[in-house]
């Protein structure tokens, strides 16, 4: 008995280094990128709109590179900690980092020192407008009903918002900012739970993203009084944009709105940059890509290069300063020089 | 398409139905392996199905789904290791069955209850999705706070001997819960400057380490002889099911009231069932903690019947009922499907493909889950050299794929060590994770709350008397408080002789 579990241990110690060998492949190098699977990042829950944009518009990006790329969620701390593991690997453009905007402003929050500035925009994909929201019983008919009745009876309408930062808190302010209302904001965890707190009637008002508002406006359980951006959105082309109703606010709604793209560590080397630009301009261009952004309300980007970098900063800057001006950063942007928007 | 022929889809499909079955054994195998849950799973598979087509993913997910909450109950039973928080309940009284010698039929009871519960679920789900989901969406911030509340008194549940040492505990998982950032304002709170603080410490990772861990550092302490388990009694009786079978069916309707809940799921949802379980079986087969069947039957049947009433709010309003179904929204719109209320008036049969998916899988449920018991008896049989490191293992993969974080698997190892002399000195573990898992909840909606009434402790109280479901919340509260004081039980035992004359 003894002997025979002698020889079983010694089976499994060699079963083991043999396993752990079989781990320390050797790495590619240079001009044959890519030569084995990729790592996509993404800093947010499965299931979740960054997860979703990012892993259709890989599906098509990988038939062009020829090579998998797995995806992996990476999640906490508002994306903070995945950004900071893409950071800490090297700089060889097999660890990609799928984020949104919130990953330019983590210094002012006081959640991480790393921004964009450390990696490289390989692609923008899309951006997601704000709807204004109200249930369908709502007696506001209209965006201005809604803002009136702010202004008149501050502090009194309750919107729901989804923390420091997030889509309707940044309407919200940018509302106040603009209209000199005042609404009572109470916070929820996302969009779902803001749907659910809107159907129960916790909440008088509150900004969903397009796609999950659209639903519930096309079915008349919500009302919709405004899209926040310049356009309106196709698939609810009735509600009117914020811009064109206030044409005070267009300057403002040029950048607004959360987006999503793909990025690599700033080092990486310029050939991989431009194997995986071209990687995600089919991934992007791909008729399935653009099918899905159509049906589910998102903006096509489609930015690159220095166009990307003027859409990342000009975006920094004006949502920094908003968040900075209403009292809520850990820092002033001026100290990670980051301009004032122009009015 | 019609919903009846959506239904029959999976049931004439022999693909589907295979793929289901699939589902439900990788699922229950999955489930046993503490961390591996199947939010996982879901998302592992989430990359798989991306190119197959839709009616398939469904399948396979709702097969993983019904076969991962059960199968995590598997080593809860075993080992004393909970394959999920849902199975935190399923150990208390399981695990000193099968130190009994009798880990197969508790199994078999608890695979048997398992399926009830579901098909109870299920029935809820096709015939009062409209009524439960209305219900479900009139629960306000008061409420949601008020019911955590009410979770926070299993603490007195969950113990045996001194309650002082529980509070201890609970208090401390409430501390480690608030780790990471503020919900609200996105502060940093006590992680002492520290990046890799700023995510928190999930409270799979404390529990993998506190149970798993912990239970293989005892295990080389204590030296036990592993107990011959009795596995010639595997399917329960009829008369076995029969006794338990309105207890069953009591846990059933908690446990699909709080899975259709947004925010509460499967670990709520059995906690609360075992509580209750705990507060009215008079006579249980063996004292509750020590062995009683009733608690692995209320435990079990709840935490699987949270199943069919997660996906009420999921398909009829598009709002997940738990983190499972969350992921399977995910999915379905992948798969350029848009979940919602949208779903069920456009496309009746989707519901009604789930439906049908969800009954084949308690099906097969019911096959793999009696099949598998007798072999599974065996692990409990395997000589501790080989078992301890095997759990070591298993522990250290569950907490690091949670995250994919290496930082999960220092924290795991401390709270195994932690767990350990906790263990040692008789302080109780469950409720350090059930405060964990409360904290944001009671949290978030003590705040949002105070927010609605503008930050007035009155207009707070003055909200919560206000509204019917509050006000029931709140009695039950005060009654489950009183009921143990003296005075109460005073006042029973002066009413019963009135009664009884």
């Amino acid at each position: 008995m003894r002997k025979r579990n002698a020889n079983l241990i010694r089976l499994i110690a060699i079963a083991l280094i043999a396993l752990s060998l079989s781990g320390c492949t050797l790495s590619g190098k240079g001009g044959d990128y890519p030569s084995s699977t990729i790592t996509g990042v993404v800093p947010w829950g499965a299931g979740g709109g960054t997860d979703l944009v990012s892993r259709t518009v890989v599906s098509g990006a990988q038939e062009a590179l020829g090579k998998n790329i797995v995806m992996m969620n990476k999640t906490g701390a508002s994306g903070t900690i995945g950004q900071q593991y893409v950071y800490d690997q090297k700089a060889d453009g097999y660890t990609l980092l799928f984020n949104t905007g919130d990953g330019s402003l983590y210094p002012v929050l006081g959640l991480s020192e790393l921004t964009y500035k450390e990696f490289t925009p390989i692609y923008i994909f899309a951006r997601i407008a704000g709807v204004v929201v109200v249930s369908k019983d709502s007696p506001y008919d209209s965006i201005d009903d809604l803002l009136e009745d702010a202004k008149a009876n501050p502090d009194t309408i309750k919107m729901g918002v989804s923390g420091v930062g997030g889509l309707p808190w940044v309407a919200s302010i940018m509302l106040n900012n603009l209209f000199d209302t005042r609404f009572s904001q109470i916070t929820f965890d996302g969009d779902g739970p803001l749907i659910t707190a809107l159907l129960g009637d916790q909440i008088d008002v509150t900004v969903l993203s397009a796609g999950s508002a659209m639903q519930y406006l096309q079915q008349g359980d919500f009302k919709g009084l405004a899209v926040i951006s310049n356009e309106p959105i196709d698939a609810i082309s009735d509600v009117p944009a914020l811009g064109a109703v206030k044409p005070e606010a267009q300057s403002m709604l040029e950048t607004t709105g959360p987006w999503f793209g793909v990025f690599v560590k700033k080092e990486t080397p310029e050939d991989v940059v431009a194997k995986l630009t071209e990687a995600f301009k089919t991934g992007y261009e791909n008729e399935e890509f653009q099918t899905f952004l159509q049906t589910n309300g998102y903006t096509p980007l489609g930015l690159t290069g220095e166009a990307a970098w003027n859409h990342i900063n000009a975006w920094q800057s004006q949502q920094a300063w908003l968040i900075h001006d209403a009292g809520k950063s850990q820092a002033s942007p001026e100290e990670f020089d980051i301009p004032r928007p122009a009015q | 398409m019609s919903g009846f022929e959506g239904f029959l889809i999976p049931l004439l499909n022999i693909e589907l139905l295979a793929l289901v079955g699939a589902g439900v054994f990788v699922g229950i195998y999955i489930g046993a392996i503490p961390g591996l849950s199947v939010t996982m799973a879901f998302s592992l598979l989430l990359s798989f199905t991306y190119t197959w087509d839709v009616y398939a993913a469904l399948a396979a997910m709702v097969g993983i789904f019904t076969g991962g909450v059960y199968g995590s109950s598997r080593t809860a039973i075993l080992l004393n290791i909970p394959g999920s928080p849902a199975a935190m309940a399923t150990a208390i009284d399981g695990y000193p069955l099968a130190k009994l010698g009798l880990a197969g039929i508790v199994m078999g009871l608890s695979t048997v209850v398992s399926v009830i519960g579901e098909f109870f679920g299920i029935g809820v789900m096709v015939a009062a999705s409209p009524i439960v989901s209305a219900l479900a969406i009139h629960f306000s911030p008061y409420d949601y706070f008020l019911l955590a509340m009410m979770a926070l008194l299993l603490v007195g549940s969950l113990t045996e001997g001194a309650l002082g040492k529980a509070l201890i505990t609970a208090s401390l998982g409430i501390v480690i819960g608030m780790i990471g950032m503020d919900p609200f304002t996105s502060q940093p709170r006590l992680t002492f400057g520290s990046p890799t603080m700023l995510g928190g410490i999930s409270f799979i990772v404390v529990m993998i380490g506190l149970f798993g861990l912990s239970e293989a550092l005892m295990q080389l302490k204590n030296r036990a002889q592993p107990v011959k388990q009795k596995v010639d009694k595997i399917i329960p009786s009829w008369k076995l099911v029969k006794k338990y079978l309105p207890l069953t069916l009591r846990s059933s309707a908690t446990g699909t009231l709080l899975g259709a809940l947004p925010g509460t799921g499967a670990e709520v949802a059995s906690l609360m069932a075992y509580d209750q379980a705990k507060r009215t079986v008079k006579k249980p087969s063996r004292p509750f903690g020590k062995g009683a069947y009733e608690g692995v039957v209320a435990a079990e049947s709840a935490n699987n019947a949270s199943i069919g009433g997660a996906f009420i709010p999921t398909l009829t309003l598009g709002i997940p009922g738990d983190s499972g179904t969350a992921l399977f929204l995910g999915a379905l719109y992948i798969h350029g499907l848009r979940p919602g209320p949208m779903l069920m008036t456009g496309q009746p049969e989707f519901f009604w493909i789930i439906v049908a998916c969800l009954l084949l899988s308690n099906v097969f449920l019911l096959i793999f889950g009696l099949t598998g018991i007798r072999i599974f008896s065996k692990i409990i049989e395997i000589p501790k050299p080989f078992l301890i490191p095997i759990i070591i293992t298993l522990s250290i993969i569950g907490s690091y794929a949670i995250n994919n974080s290496i930082g999960d698997i220092y924290w795991m190892i401390l709270f195994g060590i932690v767990g350990y002399f906790l263990k040692l000195y008789r302080y109780p573990l469950a409720p350090l994770v059930l405060g964990i898992i409360l904290t944001p909840l009671i949290e978030n909606n003590l705040r949002r709350g105070m927010e609605i009434s503008q930050g007035s402790v009155g207009g707070f109280i003055g909200n919560i008397l206000n509204s019917p479901i509050s006000l029931v919340l709140l009695l039950a509260i005060l009654l489950m408080l009183s009921a143990k004081t003296a005075w109460f039980r005073r006042l029973v035992g002066a009413l019963r002789p009135r009664r009884n004359g």
